[in-house]
């Protein structure tokens, strides 16, 4: 289990390294107005180069102090991770980007209500009719509370037109 | 000077009475709702104070704002999802106690600890807001920018795990505070001519992609491995709750005392607001407390210290606003837009000019205070049984719906419910592999004010401006103190 954590941590640490670079490399694309020295880049060049020496400086601690770990005596790694685990955080992903996407098209309400049922399936409800009941209530309920009483402009989609 | 008596006939009005009651269920409602800022609420409230006299109008304003702050306290318990910025700060605190079956005791600590820390804030604003003002208006960008790096440096150092590993988290929010159009020079910055990017990742987007989205990824992943903690459905009797909250303000008086001037100094100065008060109070606590590995595990401590900051601010931040006409936070630059809708011209001389005015809000401010604990223990009551008692596959998705409707209600913006989802991912992530949440927020809140003041600064050429003013070898003192001090006691008592 260590092991795992430990491999997704190195992994993490060296991604927010490589933001560090992807922000240094575009520090210069910023117009420096020809300030020189306090310029507008001036900030984001010391927050990206620390940025860069410390995600890659802690996934190589991180790799080295953990260096009896990766020695095969220990066997097959196991993943903490599954694909039955990592399956419903990637569907309710997947369902709300589409459920973002399809909001100007199905409009508010008949898209909440779709992305409450989709949900609430993809948890197992004991009771399928008060997972629908609610989803209607709450995509209903909460239209009236954001677009009436709040005027909140909710995108009414192709039904309006 | 007016007299007491005519102070209470002027508030004793059935219409303020009726706003007040109205207001403080919207203010709760607002703050409630995770996305929905105490801000939008009082923008909200304007074309209402178009109609209204100056001193209802700005009594809507001070019920709702007051109410708002402590209901942002409701969701962090339940949900883990800050209702509003201000209670970012203790989020994992409070749901910690939720879990451990006290989170209705977590809330009754927040009440407690509002109402007291709001009243010592009204007190201030009464009797000390000329001499707070005269300070606060002394302090130069270079003090501004020392304030920030001891508002972030002591972010990491209360940040739970691997010190090194907050820092890549703070370093990660300034960084995202640096997107869209430089607050200086004007110059877009890492848009990637994107429209959308040129105002920058707005700070509410990302906290609830922090926080919310993070967490409804989080249930369905330990459903999904059949490791789903579910929350204690404990409730209190109203008198254990008080007596809950009561007898932790008495255990920690030192942090609620401590929680509460920090709230009014931080208030008291421009463009500092109750996010911020909440995040130095109990960072600082953090620093001082002997029982450092209690913190982020439920610690009742914590919870004092930073609520009793964020409510404590209000008052605050009517300071420069009344003495001056400079807004203390973004709710009082709406107020003092009112006020000039109203003819009101805030000044030195307002507590004199307009008594009749002025002192009638203060005491609208003090009852404010108090109506926490019964409307908010109303609050508890109902929505305690509604977060513990509904099943998950309700509950999960209405909190979506709400994360996304809390991001979108902001710009009216898709674009913004899309950065949610990548700071969700980015969120559950993090946490999995034990990177605090905590510094990057901070990083992103403090980040615009730091770099400000930070060029500002420099800009003047002469590296010794940063250090040559007695306020900022205050502030770099303080500094020193609060990152060598627990350190130097420790070797102490050994």
């Amino acid at each position: 289990m260590e092991r795992t954590s430990r491999l997704g941590s190195i992994l993490l640490s060296f991604c927010f390294g490589l933001v560090g670079i992807f922000f240094l490399v575009h520090v210069n694309e910023i117009n420096d107005l020809g300030l020189g020295m306090v310029s507008p880049r001036l900030f984001p060049m010391i927050v990206s180069t620390l940025l860069m020496i410390l995600g890659f400086g802690t996934a190589l601690k991180e790799a080295l102090s953990n260096r009896e770990a990766w020695k095969p005596s220990l066997g097959p790694r196991r993943f903490r991770t599954t694909l039955k685990s990592a399956l419903n955080p990637i569907l309710v992903l997947i369902i709300t980007i589409a459920y973002v996407y399809a909001l100007s098209y199905l409009g508010y309400i008949l898209d909440t209500f779709l992305l409450l049922v989709v949900t609430s399936v993809l948890l197992r409800p004991q009771n399928l009719v008060e997972a629908f009941l609610i989803s209607l209530i709450g995509a209903l309920g909460t239209f009236f509370l954001f677009n009436t009483i709040l005027m909140v402009p909710l995108p009414t989609g192709i039904w309006s037109r | 000077m007016v007299s007491f008596l005519e102070i209470l006939l002027n508030i004793l009005q059935p219409k303020i009475i009726v706003v007040m009651i109205l207001t403080a269920f919207y203010g709760l409602f607002i703050g409630a709702m995770p996305g929905l800022t105490a801000t939008m609420a009082a923008a909200l409230l304007i074309p209402f104070a178009f109609w209204l006299d100056p001193l209802t109008a700005l009594s809507m304003i001070i019920v709702m704002d007051v109410l708002a702050i402590f209901a942002g306290d409701i969701p962090s318990t339940f949900l883990r999802i800050p209702g509003t910025p201000a209670s970012a700060a203790y989020t994992q605190e409070m749901y910690e106690m939720t879990k451990k079956g006290r989170g209705q005791i977590a809330l009754s600590i927040s009440i407690m600890a509002s109402t007291l820390g709001g009243l010592l804030g009204v007190f201030v604003l009464w009797f000390f807001s000329p001499v707070l003002a005269q300070f606060a208006m002394g302090f130069s960008s270079a003090e501004f920018f020392w304030l920030a790096v001891l508002g972030l440096s002591t972010g990491v150092l209360a940040s739970s795990g691997s010190k090194l590993k907050g820092f890549i988290s703070l370093l990660m929010g300034l960084l995202i505070a640096t997107i869209g159009v430089d607050p200086l020079y004007q110059v877009q910055r890492f848009t990637f001519g994107n429209p959308e990017l040129y105002g920058g990742i707005g700070f509410i987007p990302v906290m609830i992609g922090l926080y919310g989205i993070s967490e409804v990824l989080r249930r369905m992943y330990n459903i999904g491995k059949g490791t789903h903690v579910i929350l204690p459905k404990v409730e209190y009797r109203l008198s254990e709750m008080i007596k809950g909250g009561l007898g932790s303000i008495k255990k920690y008086l030192m942090r609620f005392s401590m929680g509460s001037v920090i709230g009014v100094i931080i208030g008291a100065l421009p463009g500092a607001g109750a996010d911020i008060a909440a995040w130095l109070s109990y960072n600082i606590s953090y620093r001082f407390s002997r029982r450092k590995t209690d913190y982020g595990k439920g610690y009742e401590e914590g919870i004092v210290a930073g609520t009793s900051a964020n409510n404590a601010s209000l008052g605050g931040a009517w300071i420069p606003a009344l003495v001056f006409g400079i807004p203390g936070d973004s709710v009082t630059a709406i107020v003092l837009g009112i006020m000039m809708m109203k003819g009101i011209v805030p000044g030195p001389k307002i507590f004199t000019e307009r008594a009749d005015l002025v002192y009638p809000l203060i005491v609208i401010f003090f009852i404010a205070n108090l109506l926490i604990i019964p409307f908010g223990y109303m609050a508890i009551k109902g929505l305690a049984r509604i977060f513990l008692r509904t099943p998950d596959y309700l509950l999960v998705p209405l909190v979506l719906v709400f994360c996304i409707i809390g991001t979108y209600a902001v710009n009216y913006s898709v674009f913004d419910i899309l950065i949610m989802l990548i700071f969700g991912v980015i969120g559950f992530f993090m946490e999995e592999y034990r990177f605090s949440l905590a510094p990057m927020v901070l990083g992103i809140i403090l980040g615009p004010l730091t770099e400000q003041y930070f060029m500002m600064t420099a800009l003047k050429k002469d590296p010794m401006v940063f250090i040559s003013r007695p306020i900022s070898i205050s502030i770099i003192l303080t500094m020193i103190l609060i990152w060598i001090a627990p350190i130097v006691a420790k070797k102490l008592r050994k």
